[in-house]
């Protein structure tokens, strides 16, 4: 009933709009470039306004608390009634410049968001989940965008609709809308502080997810036509390895690159240069990337990560932080007007053609293929994770209980991402399915997004983790004046957030009471040292070892370990005098625990993650980072010499950790 | 000779590029495939990027090694010119389309965080302390400058030797076109010299009201095309250009004022992101609204930038102040460097342009005149009324803008790219010559002006080194930070 009348006003509408076209038709006089200036004006001050209006929104539901509505729903709704109010005025030119046009997106908007999300990647958490995130990201995405071809296939067979769909654009569509997108989950999850690991399972899920179903969309194009058979998912995913792949190298040496270049010449000298520098490096990656067939999206996100990894040791302080703020900056806005940009371009597209009932089939198939890769993967990662903890003779709790299932099926809510591709559909049905991709979109983030945040309290899932986010902006704020004090309290407070996480996986009352008393005493650590910065940076480059220490105590040795990261904290800040000894020590124990141990093969993942670990502190590193010391008076150049000074402290506490717990 | 090999390359080159245009047609139909766009797009964006790195690592090694005989945005533009050659004569126009000058990119994406953070370092005491001789130079310089360029075009045009037609509306669109000049090369090379902070000032604040005022006059005269024209239209057009100009400046001032009324009376400050995200987007609404009511987007932006960083910035958060200070340093310089590589793109990449060689010449001579006519004049009118102040409150009085500083600001006036986004709009049959002229002689003036400031500046003997306290503002909020920071560690222990 709704959907007819839904499907009448929007007939109504193209008829309208059809109609519109033809009186505008006199008024091509618009290649005058002045009053096209004119028009485009216009369109760009509407935008900024809802922009505006949107952040505005946020705020005002942050200040009062209000958590029934998101912004990004408000954001959406508003922007369907100005496209209204737009498609309804006469004139089609700021209905022209206002619509959706995949090139803006991805070559404007979307960059942005990456950079940030690379950037701002918490790294020891994404690399401690990356299983589960590579699993959900690979087979889920692929297991959805399947059934959901294989549903629509079967639809169009069905011939209700007079719909003909090869099964090759059906997978095609269903690669389209496998891309989740994490953006409204994920800032509500700021909100509220869940616990990191759903936030950073949904979070690189998200993320991935998008290059994965770019991926695919761009395979299933080039199958066009073809039949798909076995050879053809072979080719697929062979494809799909090697671009992931090198897109992936791409990025990390363009990463890399940037740190050697920021290493090897004095261009610290020169911060605004360096800045602007170290962002178009990223954005060349992306392009360049894209360029080559590649995934921009992965080179870029990569990117940030190797940026942030590396390169951000070698810059200058003021470059620190313009980039942060910049790229938070750009990411938030473009975040927000995405938004905007998909309500608008509901009404604003011109050409679509809305079949209700394909929608309401494409949305429940939304759901079905949604539930099809999350619950039989989330049970498949149980599993693993069960049989590699009774291989050690212990129970562990399950890696994603019940409720995290749930979290992850609702965090299922498809983005722009899909929209954008959706503009390279072909056939004779390309805007029909356009539209229902644009639809479903929409809704998604209406249905699932707008109510996240009641799903949390029904499903019970813990919220109020302490994060290191928002905490890390105050501190900036207060702490950069001198070198390495903010360094060191970041960091400080990244250990924190690990016990935290670590707190959350056992839930024992009593490893809680001793982890607060751990963290108390980290906290109250650098407060107590700030200013001198040979005490307080062993502490904080200990940051390795506290997460490497609660991960191998959570996985190997139980409670027993629990007070471990205080006493690792206060050795390794004691032993900060000798240095070479420990570097010597740590070289000659790393190997020990890797050997005699059953369930070799279980822990090859821990084991590849502590050799990368020790390839990056001895040999990366110091190949990349910036070790000389400078005579340039600012003082965050004293940051990179002090690190190294105190880099192989944190192997030695890992290391004595590995010797106490096996 | 040099002109007439350079005609008949371009010539040559365009016959080229028509070729390219024939044969290219067959492959418009595949191109329409968005997903080839898009990676023909990634491709045009990824050699502007890499344009963009090169000209800023060139800056930086100009910078470490002390050079200062070649300047950064002349390398930046023949750079664009070398890679715009080689774009035209590769097959294929997809990429030439997409880096070829686009007026409304310019004037929506480039110009306005340049003119923003123009805004926010302006040294208002500076600026407030010399508004005389900006105003004067800006307002009676530019409309001096116009009128005689057009003469000059007009009077060329009516001799037809090259067969132009050229109405008088018309030159004095172009006069007006060539009569914003570009701060950009010659107030850089200034800051690495620290040259007296007036002479500074005044080219500054001139190159950016001109801009506004070349805009707004090219707009009149556009308004008056057809009609003849008399005293009585020069009236209306002042009126018009008065108008326009106050409105623009209340329509900033207010929403700078309104963004510092804002912050002060609301809780944004304890989320700063949002807070830095707002500032930028009411600049930027300022500029869009203005521009959309027929107003200057750019006055307006100025004003904004001014008030911003004169009320707003003492009730943003401390990480606003220094997040927006970035940004918008940030933005611009990317946005300026852009600029230079883009006009020396657009000089082979554009296809429609007609050259004329002996109209260039002409024009270059022009621009020269025409400059001559409105600074030398102007500061001699502006030094006999310092001198009659002087004089009136009865102690000797030096000139106020001394021979020197005549000639500086004579060379200053090199022309930017606004003249040449403006210049899409012109019309008329040879409207394609123009605009072919107009970048052309923009180029000609950055490249012979701007590369060789430094020198004059040595020759003409004025004073550099000069402290400014640009560079010391960081230092200071450095410093007030730490302080900040220590006075809290304080109460916390």
């Amino acid at each position: 009933m709704l959907n007819s009348i839904l499907s009448t006003a929007a007939n109504l509408l193209s008829r309208r709009e059809s109609d519109a076209d033809f009186e505008g038709s006199p008024d091509d006089e618009l290649n005058n470039p002045s009053q096209e200036e004119l028009y485009s004006s216009w369109a760009l001050f509407i935008l900024i306004v809802l922009l505006i209006g949107s952040l505005w929104t946020s705020y005002y539901l942050q200040i009062r608390k209000i958590q029934a509505v998101h912004e990004t729903v408000v954001s959406i709704f508003a922007g369907m009634i100005v496209g209204l109010v737009i498609r309804i005025l006469p004139g089609h030119y700021i209905q022209d410049t206002v619509s959706f046009k995949s090139s803006y997106f991805f070559n404007m908007l979307l960059p942005p968001i990456i950079l940030n999300c690379g950037y701002e990647l918490h790294q020891a958490n994404f690399f401690r989940n990356i299983g589960p995130i590579l699993t959900f990201a690979f087979a889920g995405t692929f297991i959805s965008a399947v059934v959901l071809g294989i549903i629509i296939y079967v639809w169009a067979l069905l011939g209700l609709e007079g719909l003909k769909i090869p099964f090759v654009a059906a997978l095609g569509f269903g690669a389209t809308l496998s891309a989740t997108d994490p953006v409204t989950i994920l800032s509500i999850f700021n909100t509220y502080k869940v616990d990191p690991k759903l936030y950073t399972i949904i979070f690189g899920e998200s993320i991935l997810n998008d290059a994965v179903s770019i991926v695919m969309f761009e395979t299933t194009q080039k199958l066009h036509g073809e039949s798909a058979g076995i050879s053809g998912l072979l080719k697929g995913i062979g494809i799909f390895l090697m671009t992931f792949t090198i897109s992936l190298l791409i990025g990390s040496i363009v990463g890399v690159m940037t740190a050697l270049v920021l290493k090897h010449s004095r261009i610290r000298l020169f911060p605004s240069i360096e800045t602007c520098l170290i962002l178009l490096f990223a954005y060349a990656s992306y392009f360049f990337s894209n360029g080559c067939h590649m995934s921009g999206i992965v080179s870029l996100l990569f990117c940030g990560i190797t940026l942030k990894h590396y390169a951000h040791y070698n810059m200058s302080k003021r470059t620190q932080i313009a980039t942060k703020f910049m790229f938070q900056t750009l990411a938030q806005l473009s975040e927000n007007f995405i938004f905007i940009y998909l309500g608008l371009s509901l009404f604003t597209e011109v050409k679509l053609v809305y079949k209700p009932l394909l929608i309401v089939v494409t949305a429940f198939g939304i759901c079905v293929s949604r539930w099809a890769s999350v619950f039989p993967l989330s049970k498949l990662i149980n599993f693993v994770h069960r049989t590699r903890a009774t291989a050690y003779g212990r129970a562990v709790p399950e890696e994603l209980p019940d409720q995290y299932q749930i979290m992850l099926f609702w965090a299922g809510l498809r983005g722009a991402v899909g929209v954008a591709l959706a503009s390279g559909i072909e056939g004779e049905h390309a805007n029909a399915l356009r539209a229902t991709i644009l639809i479903v979109v929409v809704l998604t983030v209406i249905v699932f997004g707008g109510t996240t945040s009641s799903m949390l309290e029904i499903l019970g899932i813990q919220t109020g983790v302490e994060t290191d986010d928002n905490e890390s902006d105050i501190e900036l704020d207060m702490q950069f004046g001198i070198g390495g004090s903010y360094k060191g309290q970041s960091h400080v407070l990244h250990s924190v957030y690990a016990e935290n996480d670590h707190n959350q996986r056992r839930a024992s009352s009593i490893s809680q009471s001793v982890n607060d008393l751990a963290s108390q005493i980290i906290r109250r650590s650098p407060e107590a040292s700030q200013g001198t910065l040979s005490v307080e940076e062993p502490n904080s480059y200990s940051r390795g070892s506290v997460l490497e220490s609660s991960d191998h105590a959570a996985l190997e040795s139980g409670s027993k370990a629990q007070p471990t990261p205080s006493i690792s904290r206060t050795t390794s800040a004691n032993q900060s005098t000798t240095g070479s000894n420990a570097a010597s020590m740590s070289n000659s124990n790393s190997s020990t625990p890797l050997g005699g141990l059953p369930g070799l093969l279980a822990r090859t993942a821990e084991d590849h993650a502590r050799w990368f670990q020790d390839f990056d502190e001895h040999v990366l590193k110091p190949v990349l980072l910036d070790t000389s010391s400078h005579n340039d008076s600012s003082s965050d150049l004293s940051l990179p010499t002090s690190q190294r000074t105190s880099s192989p402290q944190p192997s030695a506490g890992s290391s004595k950790l590995d010797v106490s717990g096996t | 000779m040099l002109s007439a090999i350079a005609t008949s390359l371009l010539r040559s080159l365009s016959k080229r590029d028509n070729d390219a245009d024939f044969s290219g047609s067959p492959d418009d139909g595949e191109l329409n495939d968005p997903s080839q766009e898009e990676q023909y797009s990634s491709w045009a964006l990824f050699i502007l990027i890499a344009l963009l790195v090169g000209s800023l690592w060139t800056s930086y090694y100009l910078q470490v090694r002390k050079i200062r005989a070649v300047h950064e945005t002349v390398v930046s533009i023949f750079a664009g010119m070398i890679v715009g050659l080689i774009i035209r004569v590769s097959p294929g126009h997809y990429i030439q389309d997409a880096v070829s000058f686009k007026s409304s990119y310019f004037f929506n994406m480039l110009l306005p965080p340049i003119i923003l953070n123009c805004g926010y370092e302006l040294h208002l005491a500076n600026f407030s302390r010399n508004i005389g001789t900006i105003l004067a130079f800006a307002f009676g310089g530019t409309f001096v400058s116009a009128v005689v360029l057009g003469c000059i075009l007009y009077v060329w045009a009516f001799l037809g030797l090259e067969g132009l037609k050229v109405p008088f509306v018309i030159a004095l669109s172009v006069g007006a076109t060539l009569s914003a000049t570009d701060p950009v090369t010659i107030l850089s090379i200034f800051n690495t010299y620290k040259v007296d902070p007036k002479l500074y000032t005044i080219i500054f604040g001139e190159s950016i009201l001109n801009d506004a005022v070349s805009i707004v006059m090219f707009e009149t005269t556009q308004k008056f095309h057809g009609e003849s024209v008399g005293f009585s239209s020069l009236f209306q057009g002042v009126g018009l250009f008065l108008m326009t100009f106050t409105i623009s400046l209340l329509i900033g001032a207010i929403v700078g004022v309104t963004t510092a009324v804002i912050l002060r009376h609301s809780q944004i400050k304890n989320f700063p992101s949002i807070e830095t995200c707002l500032i930028m987007l009411f600049a930027y609404a300022s500029y869009f609204f203005s521009n959309g009511c027929h107003m200057s987007g750019i006055v307006s932006l100025l004003f904004c930038g001014v008030t911003l960083k004169h009320y707003a910035f003492f009730s943003m958060s401390k990480r606003t102040q220094i997040s927006v200070k970035y940004i918008f340093q940030t933005l611009s310089q990317l946005s300026e460097n852009f600029i230079f590589i883009y006009l020396g793109l657009s000089l082979f990449t554009e296809v429609e342009l007609v050259y004329k060689p002996v109209l260039i010449v002409v024009t270059m001579f022009g621009i020269c005149v025409s400059r001559w006519a409105a600074v030398f004049p102007l500061s001699r009118i502006i030094n006999f009324f310092h001198r009659a102040r002087a004089r009136a409150l009865g102690n000797p009085y030096p000139d106020e803008l001394p021979q020197q500083y005549q000639v500086m600001l004579f060379w200053a006036g090199l022309r930017g790219a606004v003249g040449v986004a403006l210049a899409a709009g012109l019309e008329g049959e040879d409207a394609n010559a123009l605009r072919a002229t107009v970048l052309v002689v923009v180029v000609l003036t950055v490249i012979v002006f701007g590369g060789t400031t430094a020198r004059m500046l040595e020759i003409l003997g004025i004073a550099t080194g000069v402290a400014t306290d640009e560079d010391d503002d960081d230092v200071e909020l450095w410093g007030a930070m730490v302080e900040q920071r220590q006075g809290q560690d304080g109460q916390v222990a």
